[in-house]
């Protein structure tokens, strides 16, 4: 026997308090202890892989964002060449309808000033032709016989183109 | 067995029923307790284990779980890594004093519980000190080998590791013991109207030494053993 009289002294309740807990212990040790350590590493495995996922849908989403901006900016400066192309297009168009206005323009006071040079030059031709049958009637008159206008055309001719050169010089 | 008289009553100072086997004696109250406790261990830690989750863990497997964290945290602090051999063992001694120490909030008789805390009796506390000292110089011999011994070339360091599982066991067992005298004082010197209300009091108070006390024999523990181990004294 241990002791009896000291109650600071162990007795044989020793051993049987040693074998408890070491049942207790092993018990923990074996069937307790590894699934909550198990459970406990999963959650922490979930949470960091949440937390892992969470972070790269984040990029993904700043990927897509700025994918977006980039495309946003691509279509303004489209818009905005196609505007200055317009704008360019257009002063364009302007300026051949005005050229085109001008020509059509100068065409026509050319054809018109051509056709009144014309009129003028025919009405020229007809007074000098009627000059000329007046010079011959009134040669006529003075000679006192018929002149052959196929006989003397050539004299005939020559008062004209005299006359038409004198004419042209007092224009 | 001593006791001694106060006012008109007897108060049993490390009195157990015991019973004699061979050429040993066994205190059958404080066995019949360290068993009670044990079994409650066991269960409870079985009923969580049977509604373990990852997902939202009950009150129950909350417990279990802060406490083996917790665990594991000194552990780590103290040896450097989270896994080891020293986790069960730290995580089982805080469990089992804390429920044990526990034990005693159940009235079961007075002047003598019927379960009275394990710990009230050195042979408990002894036994647990015992165990851990055992682990912590094995500990120690599988991690340094025979440079171990170089740490009792200084006598000084002899007496330290004899004296470390005395008080080990001692501060436990002193703190517990002296909760259980308290409850038999109150009994005592109070007028009898009051008792209960007063008793009550102290036993919510003894609760928290209950578990301080499992705290820091488990801490102790993890202490002892990262000392034991440590490359460099």
């Amino acid at each position: 026997m241990l002791a009896t009289n000291n109650f600071l002294l162990p007795n044989g309740t020793f051993f049987a308090e040693i074998i408890a807990f070491l049942i207790v212990l092993f018990i923990l040790w074996k069937w307790i202890l590894p699934p909550i350590t198990k459970v406990m590493n999963d959650r922490k495995e979930m949470i960091r892989s949440s937390i892992e996922s969470a972070t790269s849908q984040k990029a993904e989403a700043e990927a897509y964002r700025a994918e977006a901006r980039a495309s946003i900016e691509a279509a303004k400066a489209e818009a905005r060449a196609i505007v200055a192309k317009a704008n360019s297009v257009s002063s364009q168009l302007k300026e051949e309808g005005r050229k085109r206005g001008q020509d059509e323009y100068e065409r026509l006071v050319a054809l018109a000033q051509s056709d009144i040079q014309a009129a003028k030059n025919q009405a020229v031709e007809e007074v000098q032709m009627q000059f000329g049958q007046l010079a011959i009637i009134a040669a006529e008159k003075i000679i006192g016989e018929e002149l052959d206008l196929k006989k003397h055309e050539r004299i005939i001719n020559e008062a004209i183109s005299t006359t038409s050169r004198n004419s042209k010089v007092t224009e | 067995m001593g006791s001694f008289a106060i006012s008109t009553i007897n108060i049993p100072v490390g009195d157990h029923i015991v019973r004699h086997i061979g050429p040993l004696a066994f205190d059958v109250d404080t066995i019949l307790s360290t068993v009670v406790a044990g079994v409650i261990v066991v269960v409870l830690g079985f009923v969580m284990r049977a509604k373990l989750t990852s997902g939202v863990p009950n009150g129950l497997q909350l417990f279990f779980e802060t406490a083996v964290d917790f665990i594991e945290d000194l552990v780590e602090s103290s040896i450097g890594k989270k896994t080891s051999r020293l986790v069960p063992l730290a995580f089982s001694l805080f469990l089992f004093i804390l429920v044990a120490n526990w034990l005693s909030l159940i009235p079961t008789g007075y002047p003598r519980s019927l379960l009275p805390a394990p710990a009230e009796d050195v042979n408990t506390t002894y036994a647990l000190a015992f165990i851990v000292i055992v682990i912590v110089h094995i500990g120690g011999l599988r991690v340094k080998r025979f440079k171990y011994f170089n740490h009792y070339k200084n006598p000084l360091n002899i007496i330290e590791e004899l004296v470390k599982p005395v008080t080990l066991a001692l501060r436990l067992f002193g703190n517990i013991f002296t909760g259980g005298l308290i409850v038999l004082l109150i009994g005592a010197l109070l007028p009898i109207e009051l008792v209960p209300f007063v008793t009550a009091g102290w036993k919510i108070f003894d609760m928290f030494i209950g578990f301080i006390q499992a705290f820091i024999f488990a801490l102790l523990t993890v202490v002892y053993y990262g000392l034991a181990v440590e490359e460099s004294h």
